[in-house]
């Protein structure tokens, strides 16, 4: 990885040929085809047209979408032709650049970015506002940083590990806008970043400018999970990859030893086949010291930022430090004492409002959330994420097998063991119901690199058409999985400025309870001052009252509804949205309608007054008539009632 | 030696135009100038004292450490109760500036040595 010694000094033979490919500078050094007929310039303005071809497609596919018309197939069932066209250009267009003589890092770099773009940057192009109502409470934290200028830890969870906070409020406020602004754009930005971390990190293993490009390639097709919107998770992700990557990169022992050794002769001896002596990481260039204080340091900040990240570091630092590939051992110790000392004072709070530990039951813990019976969803949307992770894990098998044939085990153990170290969480934590999603997230780099070795070692030459076959199958799980829930995923601009207004105009003390799911909330700076805004669950009527998402809604309920909103506040609103409607309808969280009909009951109730309303927000209140307990006895009641609310979902 | 000269003078310019574009203020290019300087300026700087010479890794250290440095002034702030983004920038920047014309200046000097 880091010094170019290591980059043009790649290990010959026999078999070390096929898993190392050439290295850079004999690459470019060779003339290919198109350099022949046209000469180097004109060759590197053609090899870009496919690159042109796809942005302009991608921009004239973008005037077809009308997001407030997504259905159960999510963004791909409504894509135009041209959108496909564009993704099929910059992913054939990044796989004709990983197998093209010369190879060209800087074009594959741009093709790679040309997916990220069209994955992740479709929505953000086609609304001003992000994707995802859970990202507002996020931005509702940035407003109050940015208006408080300080931190309260008594407010919620995300005030105690403010990292990300912190930066897009300071961020915010030098940049002149608005976090609603840019927010949307996180993910495409975040997702190209990942993916050029993972491209140096498996340059650092495998010496290999393809295998880099590919494993780019493949961790943007597998990684279907989307953690890089707006969130702590985002940022920690990132600079755990980047601390895996000094690791990796500057901390490898020279010589093959300890388990890692052991373990790579027990495999040769098994497939009878000679194991070449090469080291895990690359050749250190750097300063020791510098390397690992920038480690401590990249691990304080992700300590701070986002809680369950620091484990993972720890999980895949001790794995590597296990099978002694990695030195120095105190390392460990070291990063360990940082996570807990920060840990610490933060420990009650955890315990007291999601548990340190869900218990030794890996099964349970690795069992995931979902809103509903998800009945309205395409069976493909609800099943591709497993069936890509799946494929995903087969391919990583067959990719590690084929570098234990060709005599890399050394480099396809380790690999192996960070791709698993994640799934040691499981032991502890189903961190809400995502553990399994967050093991796979953290798994995917590894697995990624583990798919591209293994390409390189079975199609050394010419293996477009099998990096082809492979991207093709994971992009065809990814749309359905990262874009099929597009529906309940945008959110509309009025959805967002109706929830800026109540924040910025309720009372003090006020609470507002959605009627089902999915609103945009906590965006203004005065959530902490509302109910549900200091750390328990946004009031919700349908897990307050659930005979309303069993049975059709009547007159008969509003009783019960109103009984619900005054046990809460002095100062109760209503939500209804179309987001709502939406979610209910494809997660079936009610019988079909059952939202549109409560609402119009309680339009047509004199109990009720219409508060604020947009083209897709009715916000309703109660008239004086509505109130049948004085208020003293409704303060009594919300005490009891937020309190046993318990959050079901973690940042 | 020609790349590192033109790659430091480049970031030296987006460095003065995020400061005139904050400072005047510009309101139509300071979001994009702001955010690419905060990106790029402070990891631009680590990475001229570390010499790392591995393009891939270089792009992904250059913004990775940028944005732990741009964090971590950042959580100094709100941690202090002192929310004053522009003075934080301004440290940045200027250190970040410093330690690039450092490198420019060496930069320069190795290749008028080469060219003579």
């Amino acid at each position: 990885m880091i010094g170019v010694e290591s980059a043009v000094t790649a290990p010959s033979g026999s078999d070390g040929a096929a898993w190392m490919g050439p290295g850079p500078v004999a690459a470019t050094d060779q003339i290919g085809p198109a350099e022949r007929r046209y000469g180097r310039r004109l060759a590197s303005v053609i090899v870009l047209l496919p690159l042109c071809a796809g942005l302009a497609l991608w921009i004239v596919s973008l005037s077809k979408f009308d997001l407030t018309r997504l259905g159960p197939s999510g963004l791909p069932g409504q894509a135009p032709l041209t959108w496909y066209v564009a993704l099929a250009a910059f992913a054939g267009g990044a796989i004709w650049s990983i197998w093209s003589v010369p190879h060209r890092g800087w074009l594959t770099g741009l093709y790679v970015a040309g997916v990220a773009l069209v994955l992740a940057g479709t929505i953000p192009a086609l609304t001003d506002v992000p994707q995802y109502a859970w990202t507002y409470k996020h931005i509702g934290v940035i407003h109050l940083i940015e208006a408080q200028g300080s931190l309260n830890p008594s407010v919620d969870i995300y005030n105690r590990w403010p990292g990300l906070f912190a930066l897009c409020a300071a961020l915010s406020r030098l940049a002149g806008v608005d976090a609603v602004a840019y927010a949307g754009w996180v993910q495409p930005v975040f997702m190209g970043l990942d993916a050029l971390i993972v491209a140096a990190i498996a340059r650092t293993i495998t010496r290999d400018a393809r295998v880099a490009g590919m494993s780019a390639l493949l961790f943007i097709a597998i990684n279907w999970v989307n953690q890089a919107y707006l969130s702590p998770q985002t940022l920690a992700y990132t600079l755990e990859l980047t601390l895996m990557l000094l690791v990796v990169g500057q901390l490898s022992t020279a010589k093959p030893s300890g388990f890692n050794n052991r373990i790579a002769g027990l495999l040769g001896r098994i497939s009878r086949r000679p194991q070449t002596a090469e080291s895990f990481g690359a050749q250190p260039t750097l300063n020791r010291r510098a390397v690992i204080a920038a480690i401590a340091v990249l691990d304080a900040i992700i300590v701070v930022t986002h809680q369950l990240t620091p484990y993972m570091v720890l999980l895949q630092l001790g794995t590597l430090l296990a099978l002694g590939i990695t030195r120095p051992r105190w390392l460990l110790l070291l990063l360990g004492a940082i996570t807990l000392a920060y840990l610490a004072p933060h420990a009650s709070y955890l315990q007291s409002h999601y548990g340190l530990f869900s218990g030794i039951d890996p099964l349970g813990n690795a069992a995931t959330v979902t809103p509903g019976p998800n009945i309205h969803r395409t069976w493909l949307n609800s099943h591709s994420g497993l069936m890509l992770s799946f494929l995903a894990a087969l391919m990583a098998a067959i990719g590690s097998a084929a570098l234990v044939w060709t005599g890399s085990a050394r480099k396809a153990i380790p690999l192996v063991a960070l791709m698993l170290a994640p799934g040691g969480i499981l032991l502890a934590q189903s961190y809400g119901g995502e553990a399994a999603l967050r093991v796979y997230m953290f798994s995917a780099p590894w697995i990624a690199i583990l798919i591209a070795s293994g390409l390189a070692v079975l199609a050394p030459r010419g293996g477009s058409l099998l990096t082809g076959v492979v991207v093709v199958a994971a992009l065809a799980l990814y749309l359905p999985a990262a874009l099929g829930t597009a529906a309940t995923d945008v959110i509309p601009a009025d959805e967002v400025q109706a929830s800026e207004y109540a924040y910025a105009h309720a009372p003090a003390g006020a609470a507002f309870l959605l009627a089902g799911q999915n609103f945009p909330l906590r965006v203004g700076a005065r959530y902490p001052v509302m109910v549900g805004g200091t750390g328990e669950a946004t009031p919700d009527l349908l897990r307050d009252v659930p005979s309303l998402a069993d049975q059709a809604p009547g007159e008969r309920d509003l009783q019960l509804v109103i009984t619900n909103m005054t046990s809460y506040s002095a100062h109760p609103y209503l939500v209804f949205s179309t987001s709502q409607f939406a979610h209910a309808a494809i997660f079936q969280t009610t019988l079909p309608h059952s939202l549109e009909r409560l609402e119009g009951y309680v339009a047509n109730s004199p109990s009720f007054r219409l508060w604020y309303r947009t083209a897709n927000v009715r916000i309703y209140t109660l008239t004086p008539d509505a109130d049948p307990d004085g208020p003293q006895s409704r303060r009594t009641r919300r005490h009891g009632h937020v309190r046993s609310i318990h959050e079901a979902t973690r940042p | 030696m020609r790349h590192r000269v033109l790659v430091d003078s480049s970031l030296l310019v987006l460095a003065a135009a995020a400061v005139l574009a904050t400072v005047l203020p510009i309101p139509e290019v300071r979001p994009f100038l702001v955010i690419a300087a905060a990106l790029v300026l402070p990891g631009a700087a680590i990475v001229t004292r570390l010499r790392v010479q591995e393009p891939i890794a270089t792009a992904a250290l250059i913004i990775s450490l940028s944005l732990a440095v741009d964090t971590a002034g950042a959580l100094l702030l709100v941690w202090t109760g002192s929310f004053h983004p522009g003075a934080l920038a301004a440290d940045i920047v200027g250190a970040s500036s410093a330690l690039i014309f450092i490198d420019l200046c060496t930069g320069t000097a190795q290749l008028r040595g080469r060219l003579t």
